[in-house]
């Protein structure tokens, strides 16, 4: 019998790859073709689409070749993406309008600032689940469309299409000008800021807002269905499956249960987390997006957490500074030495995405010493990555109260084994590397595979699953808490070093703002429990408010403080594991009423205190973060405290508060604490629009919830002003300002309970 | 016997001109210096930039002497990068084969376990990577000693140390085997380190067809052999086509 084998094409940010699947998903054939970057100006990134169509006819014969197999033993293709990418071609001479707009392009950043604070970004955020942003492919298409001589009307005309790079192969694929299938999938459509999230289709609104003709748009299809057979480079192939490749790697990781997550390891590194049938809107800086979509069946929706830098700094670190020859000899460097030496780099290249979403920060190198040597800069380097997923992993945990069980990780940083067992180290769950790295193209072949009846259903897939690697945590956990807490002080360091023009901004009416915008707060329990919120509920017109407020956590508490603060321990200086069965995740001590009380950073006040500091020019910076204390203190017990520093705050949380939290100490919550003082906190925190409800588990739920609403480091509202911060004029600030007035409620009294 | 070979003494003749000299040199420098045309000086000076005998400067084109010939002496294949090569070759023949999977590299005597993958059963395994292995008495080991004939010398003068009572440790006997690896082109091992366990192992080679390694699968010998006590074939085929593929991957990209 001849053997029948899937295709897989992944589409790459650098490089095309074509990969052969057989039955039992083993890889059967590789070929690759980079495609050249470019740069025409700063902050700008094309590809040229038809570059890459020539890679892909080249590379997918080359694979057949290499399997020695013919065009008639591949029975499906799958083709995953690069997401967000954004092609324009003509629909009659199938040209290109111009090179392919990359993800990693910014020109549209006044675009989106001009969107910022306005009512269209409210409808955006709430039908896309995303923050307007350059990311994204609406704001690319309406760039092109604007700066190219007569293309909208061609465009209204039908004459030109849009899409992601996965409609752009399928439509040549499929024939070009010569009946070109044009569609694309939901996981795609999902990052353009024109679909609809729960529809899945193009919404009219979102097209108005960015002014892009309907009839450019490809369909919007499943992930996993035949969309055509292939007329070019594969003939008569079924084309039955197109992914985004972070959501293929998902796919291929067999992510398909509801609390089952991926990080993929590439030159960013995307932490994927399966939340079933419904979107769940992240508080912690994560974007929602669809997963997968098969046939009929109803979409699988996902979080993301996505870091911007970590191959990439191995990358730097081998081109940039050429202290390594190739990014695997990283591990022969650092394992030259035991430790980092006291070295930590936070690759803040262009700012840090989740879950901080800061992007005036920029990276540090810092605990310099004569003693440290290129091994542990190696170190640091690693470590970077280990660190930064452990702050993703946090942000996850603490949206979906589910604490992470074990990582199963992907994409070629995994054969780092120093890396792996430093993540596992961090994390302190084991983490799995699967039978199959190239996880992504195999997501792309498993769905193709699935919708052209090759495999027969989602547990066989499963079963194809197996582990290739396991790493267990070994580093003790009171290492583990000094490292990380040196580490949450290196990322402070990142912070502010681009200097945004529209900073001393709106503060006065932003701390209510904020206080508004923590109603929104869509948590998802274990058991699909959804938590009512009693009182009014605030929806996203007034976490627009609260913009600005973000944009001034974001200055100083972009950290969730429980991660900013260095973890308190409960007197006996042994450091804590994680208790079984603590559904959060969070260790003693990060229960939500411990963390409120840690350097302020959940208290709207702060902005005030913080915004009187910033305007001083003779001020000399911020204050230090303070080292968490094991018990709680007085108020006034520190003599040093400036007069009226935390005025606002104390205030607010009245006496019941006064020895939990001074000078923004935290100090333990943990399970000894008294019950009803627990909640009595909760209570003073959340305001009039808590309602206590009876029971301690249930209270301990509401800590997280409480800090997820009034914590700023919020992804929703966070994710939007990073990736305007420093762009904005003093005209533009002053009109965002008005905007910001005009939405803004009426205030409440922060003091009434 | 043939005579000697003209383009190599013309490569060491490059070498040398490039040695000698305090700067970079360009094309026709080197041509005109050496009265070779132009096109046979550049021909040879893309080979030996191809094996990194020689660097050239990206924007002046002109040539140095490359870094990788200051290291002549050690190990020029990264352990790490070895692995990163490997991995999805590695991934396919355990997922193929059902049994573990282990790369090797000549470390002082033993095998150095350079990259490992569980047997794809689920089964609770350790990664064993860094771990050493008697290169005697087993498949990679074989493999490595067969194609380095200075390992071989050495460890032929030590005592070869029994694991069980199928272990190779008679110095005539081990040459006899490493003879017939070499004819074969791959190596096995059955219940010569541990009882009841076998493996099968090929050699993996970089540029100009030099060994930098092993790859092999080890599991239970009813698994890993047949009625008679010999490797299956179908897996020694599926060890082959791994160690053929990581070959052609270290081959092209340099």
């Amino acid at each position: 019998m001849v053997e029948r084998y899937v295709m897989a094409v992944d589409q790459g940010t650098s490089s095309t790859r074509c990969i052969l699947f057989d039955h039992g998903g083993r890889l059967v054939a590789v070929t690759q073709r980079e495609h050249k970057q470019h740069f025409p100006k700063p902050g700008w990134v094309e590809h040229d689409p038809v570059e890459i169509w020539h890679n892909l006819e080249r590379i997918a014969p080359e694979a057949l070749a290499q399997a020695g197999a013919t065009t008639g033993q591949v029975v499906a293709l799958g083709i995953a993406n690069q997401r967000e990418t954004t092609v324009l071609w003509d629909r009659h001479t199938g040209r290109p309008v111009g090179r392919a707009v990359v993800w990693q392009d910014t020109r549209t950043d006044t675009l989106v600032d001009e969107l910022s604070g306005s009512t269209e970004e409210q409808i955006v955020r709430k039908r896309c689940g995303l923050p307007p942003a350059t990311y994204f492919s609406a704001p690319k298409v309406r760039w092109l469309l604007d700066h190219t001589p007569g293309l909208r009307q061609r465009a209204e005309h039908g004459d030109v299409l849009f899409g992601t790079m996965e409609s752009w192969l399928i439509w040549n694929l499929t024939g070009g000008p010569d009946g070109g299938t044009h569609v694309t999938d939901v996981t795609n459509a999902s990052r353009t800021l024109l679909m609809d999230l729960t529809t899945l289709n193009w919404h009219d609104e979102l097209l108005a807002i960015f002014g892009v003709p309907r009839q450019m748009l490809p369909e919007i299809r499943p992930s996993a269905e035949t969309y055509g057979l292939a007329r070019r480079v594969l003939p008569g192939v079924r084309i039955s499956a197109a992914l985004g490749d972070q959501q293929a790697a998902l796919f291929g990781q067999t992510c398909f249960t509801q609390g089952e997550a991926k990080c993929t390891y590439g030159t960013g590194s995307f932490l994927l987390l399966n939340t079933g049938h419904e979107p769940i809107r992240s508080t912690h800086g994560l974007l929602t997006t669809v997963g997968y979509k098969i046939g009929n069946e109803p979409a699988v929706y996902a979080l993301e957490g996505s870091i911007a830098i970590t191959g990439a700094l191995v990358q730097w670190f081998r081109d940039g500074l050429g202290l390594i020859g190739t990014a695997a000899e990283i591990e022969t460097l650092a394992r030259s030495v035991d430790d980092n030496g006291g070295c930590y780099i936070v690759p803040a290249f262009s700012g840090l995405f989740a879950p901080h979403w800061r992007n005036e920060a920029r990276g540090v190198i810092v605990g310099l010493t004569s003693y440290v040597t290129k091994g542990h800069l190696a170190r640091a380097v690693l470590e970077a990555t280990g660190w930064q997923t452990r702050e993703v992993v946090d942000a996850m945990n603490a949206d979906t109260e589910l604490a992470l069980k074990a990582l199963k990780v992907d994409g070629g940083m995994t054969a780092d084994n120093l890396l792996m067992q430093f993540i596992a180290d961090v994390l302190d769950i084991p983490v799995m590397r699967p039978m199959a790295i190239e996880t992504v193209s195999l997501g792309a072949a498993y769905a193709a595979g699935l919708a052209a009846g090759y495999w027969p259903d989602l547990e066989v897939l499963h079963r194809n699953w197996h582990r290739a690697a396991q790493w267990l945590p070994a580093m003790n956990a009171g290492r583990r808490e000094v490292e990380y807490e040196n580490w949450h002080r290196a990322v402070e360091r990142t912070f502010d070093w681009i200097k945004p023009s529209e900073r001393l901004c709106a503060v006065s009416t932003s701390a209510r703002g904020a206080d508004r915008a923590g109603s929104q707060s869509p948590l998802h329990g274990k058991a699909g429990r959804r938590r009512k919120r009693s009182g009014h509920r605030i929806d996203l017109g007034e976490l627009l408010a609260g913009q600005i407020a973000d944009r001034r956590h974001h200055l100083f508490g972009g950290v969730p403080a429980q991660r900013r603060a260095p973890r308190p321990v409960t007197g006996h200086g042994e450091p804590q594991r994680r208790p079984e069965g603590d559904a959060h995740g969070a260790r003693p001590g990060q229960l939500g009423t411990a963390r409120k009380g840690e350097v302020g950073a959940d208290d709207p006040g702060r902005d005030h205190w913080r915004a009187g500091l910033e305007r001083d020019p003779g001020h000399p910076g911020l204050p230090p973060v303070q080292p968490a204390i094991g018990r709680p203190r007085a108020l006034g017990e520190d003599a040093n405290e400036p007069p009226g520093t935390y005025g606002l705050g104390r205030r607010r949380h009245g006496p019941a508060d006064r020895t939990r939290i001074v000078r923004g100490h935290g100090y333990d919550a943990g399970p000894g604490q008294d019950p009803a003082q627990r909640r009595l906190v909760d209570v003073l925190h959340l305001g009039q629009e808590h309602e206590p409800t009876a029971g301690d588990e249930q209270r301990k739920h509401q800590g997280i919830k409480e800090r997820d609403m009034i914590g700023r480091d919020n992804g929703a509202a966070g994710s939007r002003d990073v990736l305007q911060a420093g762009d904005l004029g003093p005209e533009q600030q002053s009109q965002r300002q008005a905007r910001q007035h005009e939405l803004q409620e009426p205030p409440e009294d922060p003091g009434a309970i | 016997m043939p005579g000697p070979i003209q383009s190599i003494e013309r490569a060491a003749a490059i070498l040398r001109l490039l040695a000698d000299g305090s700067r970079r040199l360009g094309v026709s420098e080197i041509a005109d210096s050496l009265g070779l045309a132009r096109g046979t000086a550049h021909g040879i000076l893309r080979t030996l930039q191809g094996v990194g005998f020689v660097e050239q400067d990206d924007e002046t084109g002109k040539y140095q002497l490359g870094a990788r010939l200051l290291h002549l002496g050690t190990s020029y294949l990264d352990v790490n990068e070895l692995r990163s090569r490997a991995i999805n070759w590695a991934d396919a023949l355990a997922a193929r084969s059902g049994e573990a999977v282990r790369l090797g590299t000549l470390l002082e005597g033993r095998v150095l376990v350079v990259h490992h993958v569980f047997r794809p059963d689920d089964t609770l395994q350790t990664l064993d990577v860094g771990a050493l292995l008697p290169l005697h008495a087993s498949a990679l080991g074989k493999v490595l000693l067969a194609y380095d004939a200075n390992a071989a010398a050495a460890l032929s003068q030590n005592l070869l140390e029994p694991y069980t009572r199928r272990t190779i440790t008679s110095a005539m006997a081990l040459a006899r085997a490493l003879a017939e690896v070499r004819d074969n082109g791959w190596a096995a091992e059955v219940g010569e380190m541990t009882v009841g366990e076998a493996s099968v192992a090929w050699p993996i080679r970089g540029h100009g067809g030099l060994v930098v390694g092993a790859i092999g699968i080890s599991g239970a010998v009813e698994r890993i052999c047949d009625g008679k006590g010999q490797p299956k074939s179908t897996l020694v085929t599926y060890v082959r086509d791994a160690a053929r593929a990581v070959s052609r991957d270290l081959g092209v990209s340099r």
